[in-house]
């Protein structure tokens, strides 16, 4: 199998993620080859197996609804790549963006 | 003008409920609104690296509430699922929601319209995490603020079965009013604790769906109305024309009342839904089930006709009485109290709910007198020991006072 | 002091008990070893010498208190959150970023009375199975430095069989404890898959993902391991039991257990060095008595693609949080899909960008029924045949990897090879099943071989006790003990 040009720029958008040149080249030739390779799975016959039966059998514990402290303000903003005031900066969102 | 009555109208909401829990859904960061940017995050609502989400007990019994109110079947298991996009506002660049296996299924809601009964079919609930916010920076840019993430969510989904923007309205009051006799929801649409998204289409009477638009941001029940009967205007224009419906997301924007359409998208969505694998599948045995059933209060249209035989008050004053649980709740306090039912009714919707009015916005401001002493001055009036006019004049200095009557 | 570097958990327990060596003597020797060997092997991203002092001149101050790991120098993988301290994922997406918190494991070393020596280096966020996929540095395979010590957790590996670490931890998504532990010669735990909390583990695949521990031997191995484990309410995937008991019943090795190897083991493509101990190895348990069936392994065919569909499509979804707005690497970009966009592309190595566009492919529109769902049924045919086969038998036998360490660069550029070489080590992932690697004997390169055993769910103990037999049969550190290019263990 190939990836169109179509495709892969499809994937790109929905990864955001932006490859170029040779780079680009070698994945799609790297990423089809790996796609026939895990296609072999749609031979097998899996009749009547439910996926996400929990392996243990038990149940998850869930949340008293109680409050904890939260992260001091400083160490929340402290790693941002662009901080604005008690905000996070980013380029300019228009509302009518669609991502 | 388009001659919009040539065409059906078809109408369903997806409205968004915030839960009044007191943690958020996934984390134990407070669930409040209102507070300084920023500050009410910790690593799992922000989606920091190795932080894993546990869910809280409580949202899922609030949620179990609502589908039990509106006659759904409770799933015996719940699959939280990942939505994938990305966008500044969701930290994780995907919201953990509920896809192919919600938590309540297959519901209705009524409500009383024109003097008839109507029934909208409800398609499904499920349980979900709010985003943050994003907010315009002057100086060019957006900020965001993390604190709504996680805040817990329900999402109402009607069945296309809306047919006007009254009815639209009238689902989403009574929606409203469900919600907060619950008490899982505040219903605050300013504030963004209740919001609803609309899908609207038209089609010639029996004939096929048309292709729907959507409408986002409606943030009020007047916007609702308002853009619903905006976009019906718009799309008869254009089938009347000849043209096509085009598949847009529109933003009613609540300033200059209009409707703005969203540059459109050059691929349609794929959000990759797939089973979130931090938590496992919510199981709700019947034991849940059965103690959520009995912890449901008396629902508002059963209150109301209730009230109309038990008080033999008429439907106006059922429907005043029981918009809001607890005026409901002391309206009763008064009655059993020992006033009658229909002066005690006149009092609570005429004193009552000015000085509630004249003293909070919000329609859950304490009652100014305790029900049990209005009791006692309808009683003295009742008895001749003091006019109609001398007990309003009585009610405002207990008001001011806070002392019984006749003190 | 070099002499210190020889003793298991259990023998420097004695000693500090006895006050005969001090915490901080052992910790200063683990630091000259690294000293001595860190330049050439490259196994830690970083090294807390003063901050590992400072511990251990507290533990020393305060006695030994009986706490199970109390003074015992331990790496681990920088996949790990520790809290003010860089946690990079060895990718420059993460360079700089210092998490708020510590992962659980981390307390839990902590509170076992741990010192915590160095974060290791890792393939970028745990993908691969060689270690060069680091977005910062090449680590070397202690046996032979022209070799990869494996991956994804080569790092910790690395540093345990160069004694520049006592046990180490990392994290196992298709291998990545097992296969470098068995190119690396030590030994290398994943345990049951919910049995150590992945609070704090930098998620690579959600579902596979498990944090276990490397040591020399199985008891030690067993001993960090009862340190780690248990439920942890931050993370609703753990069993809600507590840690097991898993170094008490030792001793009594195979006793009792019932052992399955796989009946193909003679057709599947493996080094010859490694037939011929996987041959050995069941030959050598018919001998002690110990019963011995072949069995067809579940998974065996399918496990790798399985493994390929599942952990990147959860990878994908993973890693999106990467995207220059909270914290870590951002473009200078105008506009947000452009921040987006180079962001992740420069930030990401090449790996990772193929593993997340591969997973992107297989959850999208038109694909996920194909590829996504079928992967998930194979997975619950895979864990129920695996049940079946645990109805019967308690222990599965099997080679780790089917090659010794191999050249570093000899697989980069093929990634469906580079993936082959979790064949053996995928099937326990997928099914969510308790594995480990023992190291069992040398290639005629001189470079380790180790062998793995499976057990059921929940079955850490019997795991355990198979290990501790393998280990007394193979005497993998008496006879090789000091291959690793040490400097002659004890006494040197």
């Amino acid at each position: 199998m190939s990836l169109t040009d179509r495709e892969l720029e499809h994937l790109e958008r929905l990864a955001r993620v932006k490859l170029s040149g040779e780079a680009r080249e070698k994945l799609r030739g790297q990423l089809a080859r790996i796609i026939e390779f895990v296609k072999q799975l749609q031979t097998i016959d899996t009749a009547g197996y439910e996926p996400r039966a929990a392996a243990g059998g038990f149940e998850q514990a869930l949340r008293t609804d109680e409050t904890k402290p939260c992260l001091p303000r400083e160490e929340v903003l402290g790693a941002a790549p662009q901080r604005k005031k008690e905000f996070f900066g980013v380029p300019p969102v228009i509302e009518a963006d669609e991502l | 003008m388009p001659e919009t009555r040539k065409y059906e109208t078809v109408i369903g909401l997806e409205v968004h409920a915030q839960l009044v829990t007191k943690s958020k859904v996934f984390c134990s960061c407070p669930a409040i609104y209102g507070a300084e940017p920023n500050t009410m995050v910790c690593p799992v609502c922000l989606g920091l690296p190795g932080a894993l989400p546990v869910l809280n007990g409580e949202a899922v019994s609030m949620a179990i509430l609502m589908g039990l109110a509106t006659h759904c079947r409770i799933a015996p298991r719940g699959i939280f699922a990942r939505k994938n996009y990305f966008y500044p506002d969701c930290p994780k660049n995907y919201q953990i929601s509920m896809y192919d296996k919600p938590l309540c299924e297959e519901g209705y809601l009524e409500f009383e319209m024109d003097g008839k009964t109507r029934r909208i079919a409800l398609e499904r609930i499920h349980l979900e995490e709010d985003a943050g916010k994003l907010l315009h920076s002057d100086e060019g840019g957006s900020l965001v603020d993390f604190n709504r993430c996680g805040v817990p969510l329900i999402e109402i989904v009607s069945k296309p079965e809306i047919r006007s923007p009254e009815e639209a309205s009238t689902y989403l009051v009574t929606l409203r009013q469900l919600l907060r006799y619950l008490d899982i929801c505040d219903g605050n649409m300013e504030e963004g604790s209740l919001r609803c998204d609309v899908n609207i289409s038209l089609r010639e009477p029996g004939g096929s769906l048309g292709t729907k638009t959507e409408i986002k941001n409606l943030n009020s029940f007047k916007a609702v109305e308002m853009g619903i009967r905006f976009e019906i205007e718009r799309q008869a224009g254009v089938l009347e024309s000849g043209g096509r419906i085009e598949q847009v997301t529109n933003l009613w924007d609540s300033t200059q009342k209009k409707l703005l359409t969203m540059r459109s998208k050059e691929h349609a969505h794929d959000y990759r839904y797939f089973p979130e694998p931090d938590l496992l599948p919510l199981d709700v045995d019947p034991a849940w089930i059965e103690r959520s059933r009995s912890a449901l209060p008396e629902l508002p249209l059963a209150r109301e006709k209730r009230f109309r035989e038990e008080y033999r008050l008429p439907d106006y004053d059922a429907g005043v009485l029981c918009a809001e649980k607890w005026l409901a709740d002391y309206y009763e306090t008064v009655v059993k109290a020992g006033s009658d039912p229909k002066i005690a009714a006149n009092w609570v919707m005429r004193e009552i709910l000015e000085e509630i009015k004249a003293g909070a916005e919000s329609g859950k401001a304490a009652a100014p007198v305790p029900a049990e002493r209005l009791a006692e001055l309808i009683a003295l009036i009742s008895g001749g020991a003091i006019s109609n006019s001398a007990g309003r004049e009585v009610f405002k200095d207990m008001v001011k006072s806070g002392d019984a009557p006749g003190k | 002091m070099n002499d210190l570097l020889g003793y298991s958990i259990p023998e420097l327990q004695g000693l500090y008990r006895e006050r005969k060596a001090s915490v901080r003597e052992v910790v200063q020797s683990y630091l000259d070893s690294i000293a001595r060997r860190e330049s050439r092997i490259k196994a830690f991203l970083q090294v807390f010498e003063n901050a590992a002092l400072e511990e251990a001149a507290a533990l020393d101050a305060k006695g030994h208190d009986g706490r199970p790991l109390y003074g015992v120098p331990v790496a681990i993988k920088d996949n790990l959150c520790t809290r003010g301290i860089p946690t990079t994922c060895a990718s420059k997406i993460l360079e700089g970023y210092r998490p708020p918190y510590d992962a659980t494991v981390v307390d839990r070393l902590r509170a076992a009375g741990a010192v915590i020596i160095g974060k290791t280096n890792l393939d970028e966020f745990a993908m691969g199975s060689s270690c060069e996929n680091s977005a910062f540095q090449i680590t070397r395979n202690p046996w032979n430095e022209e070799c990869a010590p494996g991956g994804s957790s080569g790092g910790s590996a690395a540093a345990v069989a160069a004694d520049m670490a006592l046990a180490s931890l990392g994290s196992d998504t298709g291998g990545s404890i097992r296969q470098p532990a068995s190119l690396c010669g030590v030994v290398g735990l994943k345990g049951t898959y919910g049995r150590v909390s992945r609070y704090g583990l930098v998620a690579f695949a959600s579902s596979l993902d498990q944090i276990g521990p490397f040591a020399r031997d199985v008891r030690d191995c067993a001993l960090v391991m009862e340190a780690i484990a248990g439920h942890d309410r931050r993370d609703a995937t753990t069993i809600p039991e507590p840690s097991p008991d898993l170094h008490r019943a030792l001793e009594t090795g195979f006793e009792g257990l019932k052992v399955a190897f796989p009946s193909e083991l003679g057709t599947w493509e493996m080094d010859a060095s490694v037939r011929a101990i996987a041959e050995s190895t069941i030959d050598e348990l018919k001998k002690s008595s110990v019963p011995v069936s072949g069995v067809t392994l579940p998974g065996m065919e399918t496990s790798i693609a399985t493994y390929y569909i599942l952990a990147n499509a959860e990878a994908s979804s993973n890693l999106a949080r990467y995207d220059g707005v909270k914290y870590g690497l951002r473009a200078s970009s105008a506009s947000l899909a452009d921040m987006y966009d180079e962001t992740r592309g420069e930030g990401f190595g090449e790996e990772v960008k193929r593993r997340i566009m591969l997973g992107t492919y297989v959850l999208s529109s038109g694909y996920y029924d194909a590829y996504y769902s079928k992967a998930e049924q194979v997975k619950a045919l895979i864990r129920a045949q695996f049940e079946e086969l645990f109805k019967k038998y308690d222990l599965v036998v099997l080679p780790t990897s089917p090659t010794p360490a191999f050249k570093l660069g000899e697989r980069l550029d093929d990634p469906i090879a580079m993936y082959l070489s979790d064949i053996f080590t995928t099937p326990a992932n997928i099914a969510g099943l308790p594995a480990i690697s023992v190291p069992a004997g040398l290639s005629p390169e001189g470079l380790p071989v180790g062998m793995q055993l499976v057990a059921g769910w929940g079955q850490e103990a019997k795991l355990m006790r198979g290990a501790f037999g393998l280990e007394r049969m193979y005497r993998f550190r008496e006879r090789f003990g000091g291959g690793a290019g040490k400097t002659g263990g004890r006494g040197a």
